[in-house]
């Protein structure tokens, strides 16, 4: 193979600009809207907790004030991140091109992740119980180098994400042989 | 007392062998190395702690005794259940005392073979090898106390294997004991660039282990010095001075101990680098670069020229003075996390490959050399945008308030000068963002990238762009604004990163460094 090192003119090169990101299926909403429920049921039965110990011991009026203003804070809380959550579902996004494989994700701190082909380790496909639920899994991408997953796509509805793991597997074993 | 040779296998039966009773010495000293000196704040502070709760000292030396014995049970225990087996194309080794293993390593997957003499070794002529496995279960295995020829054969062995498996060379010509005499000399250093890599390499390593010292020590070592105080006698000798020769006299020498108190630190990083680096070596035959090094206790480690991730030019602020760099060759990081193993002057964690003290020439030729053609001296930068970099780190400046609160307390009750010093402190973190956010700065020629970084230090890397594993963009809502973006690069042994850069030009360098990736055919592991 004889060595070659042409100049590039750098707008002559496909941008990532312009690809189509494959918005996640609906399913992926109600699983975050599952998700933020548990954990507002979860807060509500320990404000009910505490109210119902404040109730049966008097507890000093400052006290009560103090821990009355910290849950309506937790709710406050809940109640951006649940937002939060929901609007990252719109904005995350992955898209296929022939060497790689990006995902793009995040409200207020947008990031955009491109993983070639010929640099992905392995790749895996993972569910947990709320996702097994509506059928939906993470595919989770890693290459060399640090032990951390380089690109976690998720959720995807799991026939996608199977579909999508052959068809990296298949694309990175196509790229080796060349 | 040494091991008989191990023959090669080929058949299906292994022959398993021991290493060397000496060993037991090899993993004291490691367990020393590894545990110890990074528990060395801790135990200085326990034992200062000790010795104050028990007045007799006697505890603290029964201690001592019974953790060596501790140590020289474990280094036996170790020794007696340590086997390995080499087959023809796979390494075996059962360890461990508690936790035991068996380690199956097929040569392939092996990043690194290192051949270790040390001091206590060589008058048996027998030396420690190292291997080290790449992927996300990366091990190390160290063979301590081989014969130097057993090590030598296993190594030959694995490193043909490893040429006929990547499809280049077909067979090395065999070398029995192949000594660093073979290939083409890259770099020999002298004694006097050895002393400079003293100088210029452990330096912020002296300013951490004595701000440690203060810091974490803390009355212990107050006590410590109060104890030389007396036992000097200083303030009687102060006022003899005093009674001769005057304050001139007393300042003079006050001055030239501290003077003294400079010149150690740097003297013990130079003896050091001496007992590591001299007669160091760097050669080269075929693909694969071998380097050597060591006064009494001999290094040999070889690294194929395809695994070189990136070449890192290393200048801090007294190598910028003298004109030298230090460069770091990185291969891709064993599970280690990256900044860690890049950051940490900690002996013993895993270290690059480093040519040290190059003049800047020099350091451009070998970089071109071990990259195959770059160019980083020609590089033009693009840089960051200097006034939203400074403007966004001014926020740390609000670390101050609490100073700035003692100061003006300082300021109504003694001298409304004291208002000066927040200002001034203030105003002088406004300059180090100012001039760090100059430093930063990325390029790209040909298949090259480069990387810039650095306070009054310098820090370049060189990466062949083919070599990138991934790259993000990200873009908080600040630099979303006024159109910047942070671009975070990647490589199989560590992740550069630069923030407030113009998003056009990012996802230009994304666009270029991607490309290289996805259409290069060259090995990059």
């Amino acid at each position: 193979m004889a060595f070659t090192n042409q100049t590039l003119n750098p707008d002559d090169l496909p941008r990532m600009q312009a690809v189509d990101w494959i918005p996640m299926p609906p399913a992926h909403r109600r699983e975050i809207r599952i998700e933020v429920s548990i954990l507002l049921a979860l807060l509500l039965l320990a404000g009910a907790g505490a109210a119902t110990i404040c109730w049966l011991a008097p507890a000093p009026t400052g006290l009560r004030i103090v821990l009355a203003v910290i849950f309506t804070l937790l709710l406050l809380l809940w109640a951006s991140l649940t937002w939060l959550a929901l609007q990252r579902v719109r904005r995350k996004g992955y898209a296929l091109r022939e060497h790689d494989l990006a995902f793009r994700s995040g409200v207020i701190f947008r990031k955009q992740v491109v993983l070639p082909f010929n640099r992905i380790q392995h790749v895996e496909v993972s569910s947990g119980p709320i996702q097994r639920r509506f059928g939906l899994a993470t595919l989770k991408c890693f290459t060399a180098g640090g032990t951390d997953v380089d690109l976690s796509i998720g959720s995807l509805l799991q026939q996608d994400a199977k579909r999508l793991r052959e068809l990296v597997l298949s694309r990175c074993a196509h790229l080796q042989d060349r | 007392m040494t091991s008989p040779a191990p023959s090669v296998q080929t058949g299906s039966t292994l022959q398993w062998h021991r290493i060397s009773p000496i060993s037991i010495l090899f993993y004291i000293f490691y367990v020393v190395r590894h545990v110890g000196l990074q528990a060395l704040p801790g135990l200085v502070v326990g034992a200062a702690a000790l010795g104050k709760s028990f007045k007799d000292q006697g505890w603290i030396l029964s201690g001592i005794v019974i953790a060596l014995l501790l140590l020289t049970l474990f280094g036996l225990l170790y020794y007696l259940r340590f086997r390995y087996a080499v087959a023809e194309d796979r390494m075996l080794v059962q360890r461990g005392v508690l936790h035991r293993e068996a380690l199956d390593i097929s040569f392939e997957r092996i990043q690194n073979i290192s051949i270790r003499e040390p001091f206590y070794m060589r008058p048996f002529g027998l030396a420690v090898l190292a291997v080290d496995t790449a992927g996300s279960s990366g091990k190390e295995v160290s063979l301590g106390g081989v014969r130097k020829d057993v090590a030598e054969h296993i190594r030959h062995t694995i490193a043909t294997q490893l040429d006929r498996a990547s499809g280049g060379v077909e067979d090395l010509p065999v070398h029995a004991d192949a000594t660093q005499q073979d290939g083409e000399l890259i770099v020999a250093l002298e004694r006097r660039d050895v002393l400079l890599y003293g100088l210029t390499a452990n330096f912020l390593l002296w300013v951490a282990l004595g701000v440690g010292f203060f810091f974490g020590a803390g009355d212990s070592s107050e006590r410590m010095i109060s104890d030389a105080f007396n036992w000097l006698q200083l303030d009687q000798r102060v006022d003899q001075l005093q009674a001769r020769g005057g304050m001139v006299l007393l300042a003079l020498v006050g001055s030239s101990l501290f003077l003294l108190a400079l010149l150690i630190m740097p003297l013990l990083s130079m003896i050091g680098a001496l007992f590591r680096y001299d007669g160091y070596r760097l050669v080269r035959s075929e693909d694969r670069y071998r380097c050597s090094r060591g006064l009494l206790s001999k290094h040999d480690e070889s690294l194929s020229q395809h695994k070189i991730q990136a070449v890192v030019w290393k200048q801090n602020i007294i190598a910028r003075l003298l004109g030298r760099i230090n460069l770091h060759l990185r291969q891709a990081s064993a599970g280690i996390s990256a900044e860690a193993s890049q950051n940490s002057g900690i002996p013993g964690a895993k270290q690059a490959l480093i040519v040290p003290a190059q003049t800047p020439a020099e350091a451009a030729r070998l970089s071109a050399e071990f990259l195959g053609g770059a160019q980083p001296e020609q590089a033009h930068y693009t840089g960051i945008s200097r006034l939203r970099f400074t403007l966004f780190n001014s926020a740390w400046i609000a670390m101050l308030a609490p100073v700035t609160m003692g100061f003006s307390i300082a300021a109504v009750k003694v001298h409304s000068a004291f208002l000066l010093v927040p200002l001034i402190l203030a105003l002088s973190m406004l300059a180090v963002f100012y001039r760090m956010s100059g430093q930063y700065g990325l390029a790209a020629d040909g298949a090259f990238g480069y990387h810039r970084s650095g306070f009054i230090g310098r820090t370049i890397t060189v990466f062949p762009l083919f070599k990138v594993q991934r790259i993000d963009i990200t873009q908080t809502p600040w630099q979303a604004r006024r159109n910047l973006a942070k671009l975070t690069i990647h490589l199989a042994s560590h992740s550069l990163s630069l923030s407030y850069l113009p998003a056009a030009e990012a996802k230009r360098f994304r666009d270029l460094a991607i490309y290289h990736a996805e259409s290069s055919r060259q090995r990059w592991f």
